[in-house]
């Protein structure tokens, strides 16, 4: 019985595959892409997520950026995706601000309650008002867990990005409404070409800022975007740690390669969300909707 | 491949009066603080150095480079006179081109930070000249924090400085204390930071701390 069981296990070790190193995407970084220490405060490293519902495909994942795994620090990014068992689905994203110790907890927190602040969206047919609505909730609901926690609202300040996804029964095709307040963004990947979902403007800047809009406090500076999926296109909600690389060409390019082809495997996924590329070393979390 | 950048400049007063223990801390402190930059890979990724010399008159000791591309690290010495018109003007142009050169490469430069390293002794009128450096209309003006050396005279620092002024007191040696500020300034300005609604383009991004050991720290004059 030994025997045999060796010989198994040689031959499956000669055939499996081995995972190729994440890819990098122009000059090599000196900063290299490994875990590092573990943060005092205990998040897990990335997450991945996914699910296959009526006419969507969704991969979703939320990695530590390389200079947090550098320093022991959390990943600051987060994200939720809630389906409501039949026509709807919400999806969000969220960046804590890099300068605010506290943050990831304002990220997580906006993901965790925004679902349940999912009635006052849909209670309000028009778009700008019913989002605003919703971001309100989710502000207050971010100021309470400062309350709570005791700390200045300000600490727990994030960016918030969420798409509520409606299957239109009269169509073949998805509207999706996105809202934002921040430097997250939204992408509608159609026939391998991304077309964006907000007007971005940073192009012209004299000089590059990381300073962006974030909650609590900017709740008055709701942006509102609109898509339509139709079979083939994929709706791309992403964190800036994704869409600062993706101003890239080669980045941009090499993502509507690979996910211009329906979705991928969850590992995949996770390992194309790994690409590495000199700078772009902040938390990267995209949630990737794909119509079927 | 777009990157993100951080310009970081060098701005060094080889005037006479810097002669003997100030020139001669800065010549000792540009190695550490270039060895700071290349020991932290976050940092070191983003930032490009580069070293302006002034005395009566100013040049560019080393050109705005990627850390890979820096063999050495220029040395000073002292002469002429202390001209903070020259320095200021060479430093505009130089940021100009700078930004401009890393924008047509597809890169996405962050505002520049200046270390401005003097004894605070002027000998002429340099008003103007800052005034255009770091005046709002131009668009890529940088931070600048001014490090006082020897005989220093604070007005004039805090003149200089659009953020803070430090002036060595003795606890520490200079050297000491201005490579842990580089360490620090870097990290913070990579940090993604809330805009203020009355300075939206984001220069509340640097957080440094108001006690740095070996110094005493001046607020600037308000422009």
């Amino acid at each position: 019985m030994e025997q045999v069981h060796e010989y198994a296990a040689a031959e499956t070790a000669g055939d499996v595959p081995g995972i190729p190193e994440p890819l990098v995407i122009g000059r090599q970084p000196r900063l290299v892409s490994r875990p590092g220490p573990l943060s005092a405060v205990r998040r897990p490293d990335s997450e991945i997520d996914g699910a296959a519902l009526p006419g969507l495909e969704v991969r979703a994942a939320s990695l530590r950026g390389d200079a947090h795994r550098y320093y022991g620090t959390p990943r600051q990014d987060a994200m939720g995706l809630w389906h409501d068992g039949d026509h709807l689905l919400l999806a969000c994203v969220a960046d804590g601000l890099g300068s605010k110790e506290e943050s990831h907890i304002g990220a997580a927190t906006a993901c965790e309650v925004a679902h349940a602040n999912l009635s006052d969206f849909l209670v309000h047919a028009e778009p700008v008002t019913a989002a605003r609505y919703f971001i309100e909730n989710i502000a207050d609901d971010i100021n309470d867990r400062a309350d709570k926690l005791q700390v200045a609202p300000d600490e727990l300040s994030t960016t918030f990005c969420a798409a509520v996804v409606e299957e239109l029964p009269e169509a073949s095709r998805h509207r999706a409404t996105i809202m934002r307040v921040g430097d997250c963004t939204a992408w509608r990947l159609h026939r391998g070409v991304w077309m964006p979902c907000f007007q971005e403007d940073e192009a012209e800047a004299a000089v590059a800022t990381s300073a962006t809009r974030a909650l609590p406090r900017d709740v008055k500076h709701v942006e509102v975007g609109h898509a339509d999926l139709y079979p083939g296109d994929m709706l791309l909600l992403c964190t800036d740690g994704l869409a600062k690389p993706m101003r890239a060409p080669q980045v941009s390019t090499q993502l509507s390669d690979w996910w211009r082809q329906g979705p991928p495997p969850l590992p995949e996924f996770f390992w194309q969300m790994s690409f590495r590329a000199r700078t772009h070393d902040d938390d990267r979390t995209a949630v990737c909707l794909w119509r079927v | 491949m777009s990157e993100q950048v951080l310009p970081f400049y060098l701005v060094c007063d080889e005037s006479y009066s810097m002669q003997g223990p100030p020139l001669d801390a800065i010549n000792q402190e540009l190695p550490a603080i270039y060895q700071e930059i290349a020991s932290n890979p976050v940092v070191a990724d983003r930032a490009r150095l580069g070293i302006i010399g002034f005395s009566a008159t100013a040049e560019v000791l080393l050109p705005l480079a990627d850390l890979n591309d820096v063999h050495s690290i220029p040395q000073l010495s002292p002469r002429g006179a202390t001209n903070y018109g020259a320095a200021f003007s060479l430093l505009k142009r130089t940021i100009e081109q700078d930004i401009a050169g890393l924008k047509q490469a597809g890169h996405a430069p962050y505002r520049p930070t200046v270390f401005f390293l003097t004894d605070g002794l002027p000998t002429d009128d340099w008003h103007v000249e800052h005034k255009n450096l770091v005046s709002h209309d131009f668009r890529a003006h940088p931070t600048i924090l001014a490090f006082g050396f020897g005989d220093v005279d604070p007005a004039t620092l805090q003149q200089v400085a659009t953020f803070r002024a430090f002036i060595a007191n003795g606890d520490m040696s200079p050297t000491q204390a201005l490579r842990e500020f580089a360490r620090q300034l870097l990290n913070s300005v990579v940090q993604s930071a809330v805009a203020s609604s009355s300075d939206p383009s984001g220069n509340a991004q640097l957080i440094i701390p108001d006690q740095v050991p070996g110094y005493t720290v001046l607020a600037p004059d308000p422009v």
